[in-house]
């Protein structure tokens, strides 16, 4: 057992436990408990949302991608931070404006039909599990790695802090954890970046023709194609990224938590800048860890490359370093976890129990209640799934939480806001269609391609509009325009006026 | 629909709408199709955008670095052109009302919760 490592990843654990017991004090209602009651600025939201948005898999994924293949893993973050463009212009801002906690209120909002905020609440809840199951997995490698502690018994242990920062500390613990985590791993990774660059005395070039030495694909590291190898995967995996991160619940939530619509676009704007800034450096610390610490070591180490930035740091600056990236690594995961579990929460526990069994009537205490036990079980079934899958084989999950979240999330919120013939039918039968489009497509033998977004996704589209077109319902439309009063300048026109200054 | 108060949009909303909806529509154009030609190069034209123009960087590397500054800036010029929608909205949320608003400046919506 490594001490440097425990010392490091101690702290972040029992300083989280710390803030978690300050939050439960605060967490009475369930405003507070869903969305810090909208009261973070938008500078804290945009750290947030960039601590919530960067997962292991894009850190050390991204980082070890394109140590192995050069150019190619650099393509997921141009997807990654594009779609910031895309929630920007049309989601954020509309979703706070007609939603209170979750994405189910949003299409609630047009669609009042109680069997749409149910199948959006499943669909979210679905998505957040997918994605958090290989997470929490990658957190129990990693401590098992760090700490030489049993795989099963890191997953429980990290599992059940998890539960409990949510449980008790809602999405005040999140928003912290998730605030934390981005300027540890900014800092570490700025760090890394002038360690790399210090190694190769301020000579760029230098770095870059030791890469080329250093790559089996030498001069070819620099190409794309190593890879995506079929024309329609690169397409196909920028297709699933950019409407797939659009349509991540756990993001969608965090727009909840300011208090108006400028906050919202300033965070989004903020939240852009970082992962922007954070995927630049993760390039130099993937041309890092190819130049320094050699392609071979790193496939030895993790034949996924996964292990790529912490090698790095090894490599750099010995046990000291290596424990803080690793810390920030496992910061990470923490943050994208709380995350999710916290999206998963509100879906349940306001959509489902608030609003489908009590009719939006349930007490405060009531609410809170049923919010803490379904985190308890949300955290529950995530430790479980992990226990009882392969670790070997779970990278697909991530990709299939992305195709699921771009081919029903997306679609449906966007034809919501922004399609006055949409009606109930086309939204159900969009959300099904996407869902079991995605599922069929990552079974063994579904597709030949690795990445079938392109598959999926136009398939959740048509399966919405077909839906719409079958069951037009002209004299519904004339709904639309309150949303559209509601969307674009805040006026509730059931209510005589705005909005804002009643919730 | 009658029952439900006043008719929903008046012709300043539409004008409003129209304006956005022609920024939006503007902003799109630009960076829907820039992200989208990206892959279609690299998987269809490897060959031409796989050229190396400085030092070990080819035009697909220089092309995937415009996106983060297309994302930068299209983010401020969203910022400052949603300050000005924020005052329109204001005044027409006044007008539908029929009541001055108390929060009149700077198109801020205040403490909404």
């Amino acid at each position: 057992m490594n001490l440097t490592h425990l010392i490091f990843l101690a702290a972040i654990l029992v300083g989280i436990l710390i803030i978690t017991h300050w939050a439960a004090k605060t967490n009475t209602t369930p405003q507070q408990f869903y969305i810090v009651s909208g009261n973070l600025t938008a500078t804290q939201n945009g750290l947030a949302i960039a601590g919530d948005f960067i997962s292991a898999a894009s850190f050390l994924g991204i980082t070890g991608s394109i140590a192995l293949y050069g150019f190619d893993g650099f393509l997921y973050a141009i997807g990654f931070l594009v779609s910031y463009l895309l929630l920007l212009f049309f989601i954020a801002e509309p979703i706070r404006r007609l939603g209170t906690y979750t994405v189910g209120d949003v299409i609630a909002a047009r669609f009042p039909e109680r069997p749409i905020r149910l199948i959006v609440s499943l669909n979210t809840l679905l998505i957040c599990v997918l994605y958090m199951v290989p997470q929490l997995m990658a957190a129990g490698l990693f401590i098992q790695l760090l700490l030489g502690l049993d795989y099963p018994l890191s997953v429980l242990v990290i599992g059940l802090l998890i539960t409990v920062y949510v449980m008790f500390g809602g999405m005040i613990t999140t928003s912290w954890v998730q605030i934390i985590k981005t300027v540890l791993l900014m800092t570490g990774t700025f760090l890394l970046c002038l360690l790399v660059f210090a190694r190769f005395e301020w000579d760029p070039p230098a770095l870059l023709a030791q890469v080329v030495e250093q790559s089996p694909y030498a001069e070819g590291f620099f190409r794309s194609g190593n890879l995506l190898h079929h024309p329609w995967e690169a397409f196909s995996l920028l297709l699933t990224l950019i409407l797939g991160t659009a349509g991540l619940p756990h993001i969608l939530i965090r727009f909840y938590t300011v208090h108006d619509q400028t906050a919202v676009r300033q965070s989004v704007v903020i939240a852009s800048w970082i992962i922007g800034a954070f995927y630049l450096m993760t390039l130099i610390l993937g041309l890092g860890a190819v130049a320094l610490v050699g392609f071979d070591r790193l496939v030895t180490a993790d034949p996924e490359g996964n292990l790529a930035a912490p090698l790095l740091a090894y490599t750099l600056g010995g046990d000291f370093v290596m424990a803080f990236l690793s810390a920030a690594a496992f910061a990470t995961i923490l943050a994208v976890m709380t995350g999710l579990v916290i999206a998963a929460t509100s879906s349940f526990a306001h959509d489902i129990y608030n609003h489908l069994l009590h009719r939006g009537k349930a007490g405060k205490r009531q609410q809170l209640k049923a919010a803490r036990r379904t985190a308890a079980v949300t955290g529950g079934s995530a430790i479980l799934l992990s226990l009882l899958m392969e670790p070997q084989n779970v990278t697909f999950l991530v990709s299939l939480a992305f195709m699921m979240a771009g081919s029903t999330q997306f679609p449906l919120l966007f034809l919501t806001l922004y399609w006055r013939k949409f009606t109930a039918s086309g939204a159900v039968a969009g959300v099904i269609t996407g869902l079991l489009a995605s599922l069929w497509f990552v079974l063994p033998g579904g597709t030949e391609l690795e990445n079938p977004g392109i598959l999926a996704i136009p398939l959740g589209f048509a399966a919405a509009v077909i839906g719409t077109w079958l069951t037009r319902r002209p004299e519904e439309e004339q709904r639309y325009d309150r949303i559209l009063l509601r969307v674009h300048a805040g006026i509730d026109p059931r209510k005589g006026g705005s909005q804002e200054c009643k919730r | 629909m009658e029952s439900e108060g006043k008719p929903a949009l008046s012709e300043d909303f539409t004008r409003f709408l129209r304006q956005k909806r022609r920024f939006l529509l503007f902003a799109s154009l630009l960076f829907l199709p820039f992200y989208f030609l990206f892959p279609v190069l690299i998987g269809w034209f490897p060959d031409q955008v796989n050229r190396a123009v400085w030092g070990p960087f080819s035009w697909a590397w220089l092309y995937a670095f415009a996106h983060f500054a297309l994302v930068w800036i299209l983010g401020l010029a969203y910022l400052r052109q949603a300050r000005r929608w924020d005052q329109r909205v204001h005044r027409l949320r006044a007008e539908f009302t029929g009541e001055s608003s108390p929060e009149a400046e700077g198109g801020g919506e205040g403490k909404s919760r």
